[in-house]
């Protein structure tokens, strides 16, 4: 395949533009197909529109979030070299550091909370951009601030919305995912259960490990993971599994811990 | 004889109208002996013409006489009295006289008597109309047009007396009579009173329409008759056919059944048509459906028994209430499918028990090749099991033929119980969750069939046929179809007769799915021409010496093939092992690469080493005098051969370093060698054929019963016994590409889809095999990852990506 710089400069020259983020837009949305992209770009003038308008807004912020105070934060916590595109960003030393004076432990969920409302693709990697952005948008400029801001907003928003516990939780999978890899080890898989499904779902979770232990599946992909949380609800409530129907839309792994759960009784 | 007094309903009779009493008293004894007399006197046209006169004169003179009343109504319309009411009413009046006295005679039962006396008074009424014909046409006619529908004809008026004063008064034990006449005519105790339909159809002709007289009105034919008849029916046959199949049985009664149908719609005739329907109910449901469960329970036990004729009865008269035939077929397909499943069962216990035999009586070491040869329990013979397949399939075929008339409806439940046993019994699905092994084994029937020529034939092109028809997964069968094909076509030359039989089969099985589904097998038989053709180039290029080259330095009966990857994937299995081509064929693999490259730029040549084999003219291995040896080896094996022309000792560590092979490839191709005394080995024992140090001398002198020695077929390569893992994988990747390749179809168009409507339509759509839920989810779900498909928020909803 060709490199992403590349067709971003194809992009660019075929269209006959010169923002290399409607190119990198575009080329997103389909997959680095150059010709693809082209002709989406051109067949859908709305969706240029919109792209560059969010982009203006982007770039708006960008200039609000430029408070010295904001930016004192992330530059003592970023790491001292920049990446090799030249931006800078907080490392996993400077997380930890930085969870640290926030006084929260690493493995607090709230720290998910965090890493998903700074739009962080991994661990241990908060970017530049997004930190300015997000922090001065809800006019957070002390770590003072940011604390009470996660206590008072996140956190309650993460018990009392489940649309929002929902999203942190699907946002997880893809945040502890590594680089490269489309599936989540069991072990690491199960550790983050246990920190994220609520606690009256233990009996049911602790069950489905065990089936995925024993079953030798050491591995979990994106749709399983998304698709436990709806399962163990379902499962809670019907705790014999009498309703499970596997014509259903659950995938296979259900229906393969339901035969499990069947053999058992 | 007295005349009574008369009373009409207008009361504009004169009493005392003479010349009405002279016309009656003259016509009166005519009236007597048309209608019947005692001693039954003959009539006789003269009396009719006299009779008919004076009624004429007694009608036109007395309104001539008498000025015909005007009457005004109060639109001013005037109407016309016309003569008749007079005599109309003197005949009513003398009708009933006449019918009240009609008695029976001693030792008549009264049903005879009102047969008798019904067909005489039918008769007589008939020709009584007639006589008063000018009655009916003038006076009655008048009447009537005015309105007044209790005027009647002469003849309804006959009939209506009748049923006033003979019927009605009589029906009781007129119907008793009646019913008990048709039991003793079902109990064969026939007593007969003459025609009994006359009396049944007399209640035909009582039932009167006032409003219009010709209409047929059969109230009293239904009420006062055939509600009782069918009751009665009903009764007699619950009883009969109760009793009757507890004597006699089931069969018996199937007999029984179907003569007492007939028997009842004969019966018909002396019934009204009105009754053939309900009539038929009642016997259906008695005879047939209260009796349906047992009946049906017969069925195994005649099929049993090869009953064919029997069970042909039951269907015929189980057929007359088609509910019934529902589980029947129920029945017929489930005794099939079990015979299927038995006839399956005991080909196993039969092979099984062969097979365990044939390894106590192997020696130790046959016995351990037979092992690694095949997978440890095969002990299936394909042919055995097809033919066995067959048989319950033919078998039934013609039950069906000679028991359900060939009924639509039995053709398709055998096809159903078929279609079941032929994919899922004990040999092809040993365990519930075994993918079935019958499309292999069809395959590798049809491999018998084509290799042992004898056998072939239209029958058993049909018989393949009819099994490929039933089979659910067409993709497995054409994976292993082709495995076996290449086989064949790499075997050695295929004859035109060879190549025209294996056509046939081809466009059978192109017919029966599709042209696509052949294209692989096509492409096959093309890959074997094409390279027929570059053989024939590559030898025409090598014999032109002009460029200089030397011809020496090629092999000349070079026989390429040059085989597509994606029809000949059997072929590619296995082939990538190390290997160093003897030096002396480099040359030629040079030339004929460049050949091949000349003709077709831009495609890859893989040369699948492992699949070569080399004709030998072996010159010096002779006793002197005696025609030079000619060995088939692989190509392997020829590398292993070729350094013995320099040296008659070598070390397996210098050959393997030589060739280049693994040692389990170099081991397998050794074997012939030592077993057949060509090479001899030191220290023995196959498991130092591998040892370094281990020696190798050739003899001086090669000593064979034949000349042709066959080293190559003694080469069997350890890891044959996966072949089928394999195949199952490929036929596995296969399913899943052709599901995913449906899926996105189908979300394509839809863009968004429920998960229970996109498992349907898969069902649907997918025909070449029957996927599980399972497989379904699982394609589905390698879709989610591939980024082709979201779930939507709710989960059960998918999302297609462009």
């Amino acid at each position: 395949m060709r490199s992403t710089s590349s067709a971003i400069n194809d992009f660019l020259e075929v269209a006959g533009i010169d923002s290399p983020e409607i190119a990198s837009f575009f080329l997103k949305r389909n997959h680095n197909r150059l010709t693809a992209s082209i002709n989406d770009y051109f067949s859908n003038p709305r969706l240029v529109e919109q792209a560059t308008q969010s982009l203006e807004q982007r770039k708006n912020s960008k200039s609000i979030a430029s408070s010295p105070k904001l930016k004192g934060i992330f530059d003592k916590y970023k790491e001292a070299e920049p990446d090799p595109t030249g931006k800078y960003y907080i490392g996993v030393d400077g997380t930890l550091q930085y969870l640290k004076d926030l006084e929260y432990e690493p493995e607090d969920t709230i720290v998910l909370c965090l890493a998903n409302f700074l739009e962080s693709e991994s661990v241990g990697d908060f970017r530049e951009e997004p930190f300015m952005r997000k922090w001065s948008a809800v006019g957070c400029d002390t770590l003072e601030k940011m604390r009470k801001f996660m206590d008072s907003t996140l956190k309650p928003k993460l018990v009392s919305d489940p649309k929002y516990f929902t999203e942190i939780y699907q946002y997880t999978f893809r945040f502890i995912l590594d680089k490269g890899e489309k599936k989540l080890p069991l072990d690491f898989a199960a550790e983050y259960w246990r920190l994220l499904i609520p606690k009256q779902y233990f009996t049911e979770l602790d069950k489905f490990t065990h089936f995925m232990h024993v079953s030798h599946k050491m591995k979990v992909s994106r749709d399983q993971w998304n698709m436990l949380l709806p399962f163990l609800e379902a499962y809670h409530e019907d705790s014999e599994l009498k309703n499970y129907d596997e014509s259903q839309s659950w995938p296979l792994l259900m229906d393969e811990f339901y035969e499990f759960i069947k053999g058992e009784q | 004889m007295s005349v009574a007094t008369i009373s009409s309903p207008e009361g504009s009779i004169k009493q005392d109208d003479p010349f009405l009493e002279k016309t009656w008293k003259e016509i009166e004894p005519a009236i007597h002996i048309i209608l019947g007399d005692e001693k039954n006197s003959p009539l006789d046209s003269r009396m009719y013409t006299q009779t008919y006169s004076k009624v004429y004169n007694y009608c036109t003179t007395a309104s001539t006489r008498r000025p015909p009343a005007v009457s005004k109504d109060h639109d001013g319309k005037g109407t016309v009295k016309l003569v008749g009411a007079e005599l109309y009413y003197k005949l009513q009046e003398y009708l009933k006289f006449y019918l009240e006295n009609l008695k029976q005679k001693g030792g008549e039962t009264f049903l005879q008597f009102y047969i008798r006396s019904w067909q005489r008074y039918l008769i007589g009424s008939t020709r009584l109309n007639d006589v008063l014909d000018y009655i009916n046409r003038y006076w009655v006619a008048k009447e009537r047009a005015d309105g007044h529908r209790e005027i009647y004809d002469i003849l309804s008026l006959c009939l209506l007396s009748w049923r006033d004063y003979k019927f009605h008064a009589n029906l009781p034990i007129l119907m008793k009579q009646i019913m008990e006449q048709i039991r003793l005519q079902r109990e064969n105790k026939i007593d007969s009173v003459g025609n009994l339909s006359f009396a049944i159809k007399s209640f035909v002709l009582l039932g009167f329409d006032v409003n219009d007289l010709k209409k047929q009105n059969l109230s009293v034919y239904i009420n006062d008759f055939e509600k009782t008849f069918l009751t009665e029916t009903f009764n007699f046959y619950t009883e009969e056919s109760g009793k009757y199949i507890q004597e006699h049985g089931v069969v018996n009664y199937l007999v029984k059944a179907q003569q007492r149908i007939d028997e009842e719609l004969k019966r018909l005739e002396e019934l009204n048509d009105h009754t053939r329907r309900p009539l038929n109910d009642v016997l259906n449901q008695v005879l047939i459906t209260n009796h349906a469960a047992e009946i049906r329970a017969e069925l195994t036990p005649l099929l049993d028994e090869g009953r064919y004729d029997d069970i042909r009865k039951m269907y015929h008269l189980l057929r007359r209430v088609p509910m019934t035939v529902g589980p029947l077929l129920q029945s017929f397909q489930e005794y099939v499918k079990q015979q299927g499943l038995v006839a399956v069962n005991q080909l196993k216990g039969r092979l099984q028990a062969a097979h365990e035999a044939e390894q106590t009586n192997k020696s130790p070491v046959e016995h351990h090749r037979k092992h690694s040869r095949h997978k440890k329990g095969d002990y299936v013979d394909a042919k055995l099991y097809i033919k066995t397949l067959l048989s319950v399939y033919f078998k039934f075929m013609s039950v069906v033929d000679k028991a359900f008339d060939n009924s639509e409806v039995f053709v398709k439940a055998l096809d159903c119980a078929c279609r079941s046993f032929i994919n899922a019994n004990s040999i092809a699905t040993p365990t519930s969750r075994s993918k079935s092994r019958t499309p292999d084994l069809l395959a590798k029937y049809s491999d018998d069939i084509l290799r042992h020529k004898e056998n072939f034939g239209n029958m058993s092109v049909d018989e393949l046929m009819s099994v490929f028809k039933f089979i659910d997964d067409k993709e497995s069968f054409e994976v292993w179809y082709r495995r076996y094909l290449s086989k064949r076509l790499m075997s050695g030359s295929m004859s035109p007769e060879d190549e025209e039989r294996e056509e046939v089969i081809i466009q059978h099985l192109k017919t029966s799915n599709s042209i696509e589904y052949t294209t692989k097998i096509t492409n096959m038989f093309n890959d074997i021409r094409i390279s027929r053709e570059l053989g024939r180039y590559y030898r025409e290029a090598i014999s032109d010496t002009t460029d200089g080259t030397n011809s020496q330095q090629f092999v000349t009966n070079l026989e390429p093939r040059i085989l597509d990857s994606s029809s000949w994937n059997a072929i590619f299995r296995g082939s990538n092992e190390s290997f160093m081509l003897p030096s002396e064929l480099i040359s030629t693999q040079e030339k004929f690469e460049s050949i091949y490259r000349e003709r077709y730029s831009g495609r890859q040549l893989n040369w699948i080493w492992n699949r070569s084999r080399i004709e030998l003219k072996v010159n010096n291995l002779s006793r002197p005098g005696r025609p030079p040896y000619h060995f088939t080896v692989t190509l392997f094996q020829y590398s292993i051969l070729s350094p013995f022309n320099e040296k008659d000792t070598m070390t397996s560590y210098q050959l393997m370093e030589k060739t280049a092979l693994p040692p389990a490839v170099f081991k397998a191709n050794m074997i012939p060698f030592v077993r057949n005394k060509l090479l001899v080995q030191s220290p023995v024992g196959e498991d130092q054929i591998t040892n370094p140090a281990t020696s190798f001398t050739i003899v001086n002198e090669y000593t064979s019963k034949r000349i042709k020695v066959n080293f190559a077929a003694g080469v069997h390569p350890a890891d044959i016994k996966n072949e089928s893992s394999e195949l199952n994988e490929e036929v596995e990747r296969r399913h899943h590409e052709l599901l995913k390749a449906c899926i996105v179809r189908i979300m394509k168009a839809r863009k968004q889809c429920k998960h229970e409507r996109l498992t349907n339509e898969v069902f649907q759509i997918i025909d070449r095999f029957k996927p599980t839920v399972g497989d379904i989810k699982k394609a589905i779900e390698v879709l989610i990852d591939e980024q082709y498909l979201s779930r939507s928020d709710d989960g059960s909803t998918y999302i297609y990506l462009s």
